[in-house]
């Protein structure tokens, strides 16, 4: 039976018994969905690509704790997150090394005037960045949900496992992002045949 | 009755409840009773009809951004990296682990305290517990030494003849350490007053009977700096022998760490937290506890367990107004203006270095996070408790009006401006609080494929 045919649970107790080509064949299924969810996580191409490689080097090592119950992309998922948080915590406490900032400019230390309006850049014609920006603006908890669900399609049961939350939790959450996106991504819909 | 957001009709309650629900209903997770019960309210009401429209539409607009694709090479950089952490032999894995985790072993010095000088007194002994983060009272308190700290205080107007004469050297940190310690403190005698060859004559480290040992850098005057009998590395039965040695080699320095309860920080000071990117933040910690030592100043350090690229070491200090500028100097030729910063903080008065500690804390929560998400576990972000709003110092070369530039110079940073140009400063007029932070640039995107 060739690798290609096999399902991810088989793939994954041979790599578990040390078949290092069935992982490889795990990576080559699943290598475009983590980076494409953690792209649009993150934001940036490479810090995209290091994260992703991350997650894979993680999977591997911790293959025997996969215990089968979920589905193997939905567990990756789980790692996934746990790295682009990681991410988030170092780029967070990373100091800035030179602020240019004026002496005493309070401006500097605003983060409403950090935050730009992304629709600034979809009169420039750049509709999908100001969509990606709008994402990037969310909080990271309602980024995480709705990237989850409405970029990689999980159900409401997976994103449960997922983010490790009631399901109640999963349903305000989620309305909670999708309104936020909704107000920051009306002005592009102005003009469109809404009702 | 709230208006409803496009400033139509009153919203109803029966909207809010519905509205709430949109995402479900959208999803195919709502159970068929309550789905139609939606839609016979949305058949009657317009403005719920518009949101559920405009919702829709968002829903779409995200599901629909075109996909990026992993790159070009990525499955072979995964098996490159996981070739690189595994090995046929656990002992060969265990090597391969300790190899790669040498170059950041220093920075991991999962325990490493503090690290602190202290001079003409031998440390006291105590039993090996060493705190994570373990603080020392008093560093260095310009009152300590009685008599020589009056001397020293009087020097002020010493340094700037003795820099102008020295002229501002800018050397790399490896160059720097090459130096020899005689002529470094020979430098900072003629630039601070401090007299180098003396005895500092006491050291307000340990009197608190917290302090259970010191570290410091010895260099011409070891006798007089470090007290008999030095202690030595060997003698911690630690498990971070290994960060020691690291921290150690191709200089004799000497450590222990200490236990203590907190720092006390007195009222008035000035804080202040100096950064520098270095290549090698371990040589340039060195330097720095080598500067300070030369003028009489205690160091505790403490050295950032990190990962990847932004790890980094702390230096403590808390420096007499005399002896301020004659620091400053020496701090500027660290690294060239661009990798340097200066911040005023105000923390609040006795709380700047607590401050700073509790943000490590913070920072180890994150780490150890890291560590049981590495094993697959979900984890919850460490909440931050102190944030540090830091007054930014424009160090770079002046880009504003020369007005502008004229008045940032003359505001807080004016010290650090002395010093970069060798001027007199005259220095602060009380004791600053200084944190020096030592750090590793990020790497270029090349070397972190």
């Amino acid at each position: 039976m060739g690798e290609a045919s096999r399902t991810d649970a088989e793939l994954v107790a041979l790599a578990h018994a040390g078949d290092v080509e069935a992982f490889g064949r795990l990576v080559e299924r699943n290598q475009h969905y983590v980076y494409n969810a953690v792209y649009n996580l993150v934001g940036d191409e490479r810090d995209a690509e290091d994260i992703a490689q991350d997650v894979f080097v993680k999977a591997y090592r911790s293959i025997g704790r996969f215990e089968g119950r979920s589905k193997f992309s939905t567990w990756l998922y789980g790692i996934m997150l746990n790295s682009v948080r990681s991410f988030w915590r170092r780029r967070t406490r990373r100091p800035t090394l030179v602020q240019d900032a004026a002496e005493e400019d309070e401006s500097a230390r605003d983060p409403a005037a950090a935050g730009r309006n992304p629709f600034e850049e979809s009169v420039r014609g750049e509709r999908v960045e100001a969509v990606r920006a709008a994402i990037a603006q969310l909080d990271e908890d309602l980024r995480e949900i709705v990237v989850m669900r409405d970029i990689r399609g999980l159900s409401y049961e997976e994103l449960a496992d997922v983010l490790d939350l009631p399901d109640g939790t999963v349903k305000s959450r989620l309305h909670r992002a999708r309104s936020a996106l909704k107000e920051l991504l009306e002005p592009i819909f102005d003009g469109m045949e809404l009702a | 009755m709230r208006k409803d957001a496009a400033g139509g009709e009153p919203m109803k309650a029966e909207c809010g409840q519905h509205r709430e629900r949109f995402g479900e209903y959208l999803d195919g997770e709502m159970p068929e009773a309550d789905r139609n019960a939606l839609e016979a309210h949305v058949a009657e009401c317009a403005e719920c009809r518009r949101e559920l429209n405009l919702l829709h539409q968002t829903i779409r607009t995200v599901a629909e951004l075109p996909k990026r694709s992993a790159p070009a090479g990525f499955g072979e950089r995964v098996a490159r990296s996981i070739a690189a952490g595994r090995a046929p032999a656990e002992g060969r894995r265990l090597i391969v682990l300790c190899a790669r985790a040498l170059p950041v072993a220093a920075m991991l010095a999962l325990v490493l305290g503090l690290l602190v000088y202290v001079p003409g007194r031998k440390p006291t002994s105590g039993p090996a517990e060493v705190r994570h983060l373990a603080m020392a009272r008093r560093v260095a308190e310009p009152e300590a030494s009685g008599a020589r700290a009056a001397a020293g205080e009087a020097v002020a107007a010493v340094p700037a003849e003795a820099l102008r004469e020295e002229g501002i050297r800018r050397l790399s940190p490896v160059a720097m350490m090459r130096e020899d310690a005689s002529q470094l403190a020979d430098r900072l005698e003629r630039v601070t007053g401090f007299p180098a060859g003396a005895p500092h004559a006491r050291a307000p480290l340990g009197e608190t009977g917290a302090v259970r040992g010191v570290a410091g850098v010895r260099g011409r005057d070891e006798r007089e700096l470090l007290g008999p009998p030095a202690l030595s590395w060997r003698e911690l039965e630690t498990p971070e022998d290994e960060s020691l040695r690291v921290l150690q080699a191709g200089v004799p320095f000497v450590f222990t760490q200490v236990a203590s309860e907190r720092f006390a920080e007195p009222a008035g000071r000035a804080q202040q937290v100096f950064t520098v990117m270095a290549e090698e933040p371990i040589a340039v910690m060195r330097r720095t506890v080598a500067v300070a030592n030369g003028i009489g100043v205690a160091a505790a350090l403490r050295v950032e367990p990190e990962d990847k690229d932004d790890g980094g070491v702390d230096v403590f200090l808390t420096v007499p107004a005399a002896r301020y500028d004659g620091l400053l100097k020496e701090l500027v030729k660290l690294a060239p203006p661009e990798k340097q910063s200066l911040a005023n903080t105000d923390v609040g008065s006795g709380e700047f270095f607590e401050a700073m500690l509790a943000n490590y804390a913070f920072y180890k929560g994150t780490r150890e996070a890291d560590e049981k998400s590495k094993e697959g576990q979900t984890v919850a972000a460490p909440a931050r408790s102190t944030s540090l709003a830091f007054g930014a110092v424009r160090t770079t070369p002046e880009t504003a009006a020369p007005a502008e530039e004229a008045r940032r110079r003359a505001g807080r940073a004016r010290y650090y401006w002395a010093a970069r140009a060798g001027g007199p400063s005259n220095g602060p007029a009380a004791p600053v609080s200084l944190v020096i932070r030592i750090q590793k640039p990020a790497p270029p995107a090349e070397a972190r494929r």
